[in-house]
């Protein structure tokens, strides 16, 4: 057996004993590396040109198809719009369109970088080496996000010129627009956040793209989806009673048709009474069966649309909610992100908030701005979402790795 | 309790505050797979350990486990005296790991690699561009301090990826296959380095595959074989072992006569390339003294080596099949006989 060796002393100055790395540092250089990267590669900026042109397109068609409806609004011979006041203008429909699909693609867009971020770095042998460092999961799963979503920021700002091509038509509500570009900004973190958390959580590349493009399917259909099967399914039982006329009216009803068929010549400029309208709140109750949709309007609310019609959707005149609160349904008064949120909110309420009269009493139901607003829900969704999935990922991130699904490398 | 069992464990003579790195009774399964059964290695500071064993034999796993990525199932490691699974990152302060997959940031130039990595480990960003710009002109790199790694031949990336493991002066390097697909100029400067970071008091860790590059380099081998260290020796200590001698000479026919004449047993080497005998000797005492008898007996010898490395010879012994026998086949027919092989 060999003796020990005696141990050399080094000549140069020895680590410190507790070297930290503090999280803001390990965030930004982890953040700087994936960044750096991104703008490194051709084919980002190829995707960047792409998308311009894309959404320039799109935004001059759909300003095209929407000034030729609105010209049948407009009075031919004045040039007055003919729409009631307060409605909102061909331009808000065209930006609201077009932001309508910088969302819808700019969400297939977004999650691919993220989520390729960290198992590409798996597959490719660098997440071994990062991990070999002080630097912690959490850090980690920071910085590729920050990374992948200012990624992401960068098309919302490549599509700007185009959003602002629907100024030139004026009627731009600017509150609600800058609104609904901070809404899409933010979705487009959640969804970056989802696929940062799938992309920690598996091994391929491959599998991580699909797995995003998955949840970013099941969030902008699959809610629609599963809405329309709960519409179909879950009932509840809605009490209403039938307006009907008052005794009084029903007289007058009665008497003046008497003299109309006795003596129809002399009685033919007899005007109707108006008493004869008057109606009153009956005491029968019918019960039929409608959709529950506040029991399952909050799987609606996690669509990334619907957070952004209801968050950010400008607010309409108080003049165009009549008493009844019935939805315009893609009513060109209300725009197509002001309809959406119209139906969400009544949704929200149930079919029993929509019954005007209940055993003898007049029910008014609740207008639009009373209504409580269903994005929270819906962003509260996506977000127990997103942390539900980026737990599941960091658990994989760990170091040392106790137990690896099967097939994985470590290094 | 009976007696420990020879060379499989020298952790009770690595002190925890000696430094370097002790893994002892290291274990890993995955799934019904187990890699590593009952493994023991000590890399002391100051000195090159070889990790030497078949593929399979759970080195790469191994290395895994004691660069802190992966957990082990049961077992102790400790860095310079501290406890890997009480304080992983303190020991991570002090490792420094080079896989055998070559991990580049294709993109990013050579610089930003190395300072990012050193940024990673807790160094401000002026310290990491400096020590960037040192290592590079250590693994001799700096023309390509500011070109991207994508540019680099596969030497040259291994030669950044020793740098990257050096970038925060870590006190034990864990390398995995370092010298895999170098060429002959690139190992040797990489021998060089190596000799010279050991020098300077580091623990060096080196899983290898080539057996005949171990004598240049280490100073001692951990042979592993299915999972479990199999043998840990010192280079002196191999040195000292019975080894096989090649034995060359202008005359085999008097080489041959003057062998039987002092009653070695020989056989004739396996590489027919060249003729030569091969003597079984079993210290280098013994060497020196038959030397010394050819010679006297005026036999020409051109060349009398060991004809593996030392370490070589104990992989042969343990790890690799079994030795001949020195009993041979029949040696191939000289021009004076006329056997007929069995």
């Amino acid at each position: 057996m060999s003796t020990p060796t005696q141990t050399p002393t080094r000549p140069h100055a020895p680590t410190p004993s507790a070297p930290r790395l503090g999280h803001l540092d390990g965030v930004g250089t982890i953040f700087s590396l994936e960044l750096r990267q991104r703008l490194r590669s051709r084919g980002w900026y190829v995707m960047l040109g792409l998308w311009f042109v894309v959404v320039l397109g799109v935004t001059l068609a759909v300003g095209a198809a929407v000034r030729s409806s609105y010209t049948s609004s407009v009075d031919p011979e004045t040039g007055l719009s003919l729409m009631p006041p307060g409605s909102v203008g061909a331009g808000q429909i065209q930006f609201e369109l077009a932001i309508a699909f910088v969302l819808g693609f700019g969400s297939l867009i977004a999650p691919v970088f993220a989520a390729n971020a960290i198992s590409g770095d798996r597959a490719g042998g660098t997440l071994a080496i990062v991990q070999a460092t002080l630097v912690t999961p959490g850090q980690i799963l920071w910085g590729k996000w920050l990374a992948a979503w200012v990624a992401s920021l960068a098309f919302l700002v490549a599509a700007l010129p185009s959003l602002a091509v629907a100024a030139f038509s004026g009627e731009l509500r600017w509150g609600s627009c800058l609104l609904m570009l901070l809404v899409v900004a933010v979705e487009l973190g959640v969804l970056c956040a989802i696929g940062v958390g799938i992309s920690a959580g598996t091994s391929r590349p491959l599998f991580s793209i699909l797995a995003t493009y998955l949840v970013v399917a099941a969030l902008g259909l699959g809610t629609l989806i599963v809405t329309g099967v709960a519409a179909m399914t879950v009932h509840e039982n809605v009490r209403s009673s039938q307006m009907e006329p008052t005794p009084e009216a029903s007289k007058a009803m009665l008497e003046w048709d008497e003299k109309m068929s006795a003596d129809p010549e002399k009685y033919a400029d007899l005007p109707y009474p108006p008493e004869a309208d008057d109606v009153r709140c009956g005491t029968e109750v019918t019960e039929w069966e409608a959709p529950a949709t506040e029991r399952f309007t909050w799987l609606l609310a996690a669509n990334p649309f619907v957070v952004l019609a209801d968050a950010a959707a400008p607010p309409l005149d108080p003049v165009l909610q009549d008493g009844s609160g019935y939805a315009y349904f893609a009513s060109p008064q209300a725009g197509i992100l002001g309809s959406v949120r119209m139906g969400v909110r009544q949704m929200q309420a149930g079919p029993q908030s929509q019954v005007t009269c209940l055993e003898g009493k007049v029910l008014t139901p609740p207008k639009l701005s009373e209504q409580a607003p269903v994005w929270p829900v819906g962003l509260g969704v996506q977000l127990l979402l997103t942390a539900a999935i980026v737990g599941w990922g960091r658990r994989r991130l760990v170091t040392p790795a106790g137990h690896l699904a099967s097939g994985t490398r470590v290094a | 309790m009976g007696p420990a069992p020879p060379d499989r464990s020298l952790a009770h003579m690595i002190t925890p505050s000696s430094g370097g790195i002790v893994g002892h009774g290291l274990r890993r399964s995955f799934g019904d797979v187990q890699a590593v059964r009952n493994m023991e290695v000590s890399a002391p500071a100051g000195q090159v350990t070889a990790l030497v064993g078949p593929n399979g034999s759970g080195k790469t796993t191994l290395l895994l486990m004691l660069a802190t990525l992966l957990k082990p199932d049961a077992g102790t490691i400790t860095v310079d005296g501290i406890d890997l699974a009480a304080d992983p990152r303190g020991a991570r302060s002090r490792l420094g790991w080079m896989p055998d997959t070559l991990g580049v940031w294709e993109s990013l130039t050579t610089t930003e690699i190395l300072s990012s990595v050193g940024r990673l480990y807790g160094l401000g960003k002026a310290e990491s561009l400096t020590r960037a710009a040192q290592l590079l002109e250590l693994v001799r790199l700096p023309e390509f301090a500011q070109r991207p790694a994508r540019v680099l031949s596969r030497g040259q990336q291994q030669r950044l990826s020793l740098a990257r493991a050096l970038v925060h002066d870590p006190s034990v390097l864990l390398l995995d296959e370092p010298a895999s697909g170098l060429d002959p100029d690139s190992r040797l400067e990489l021998r060089d380095i190596l000799r010279g970071l050991a020098r300077e008091g580091r623990a060096i860790l080196v899983s290898s595959h080539d057996l005949g590059e171990l004598d240049e380099f280490s100073d001692r081998a951990v042979f592993v074989a299915a999972g479990e260290t199999v043998q840990t020796q010192s280079l002196l200590e191999a040195d000292a072992q019975e080894r096989a001698y090649s034995i060359r000479s202008l005359d085999p026919a008097a080489l041959e006569s003057a062998l039987d004449r002092h009653g070695v047993p020989h056989e004739a080497a396996r590489d027919d390339r060249r003729a030569a005998s091969t003597v079984h000797l079993a210290s280098e005492a013994a060497a020196a003294q038959l030397l010394a008898l050819l010679v006297g007996d005026g036999v020409p010898v051109v060349g009398f080596a060991p004809s593996a490395g030392a370490l070589e010879e104990t992989y042969r012994r343990t790890v690799g099949r079994l030795a001949s026998p020195p009993t041979s086949p029949p040696a191939p027919p000289a021009a004076h006989t006329q056997e007929v092989a069995p």
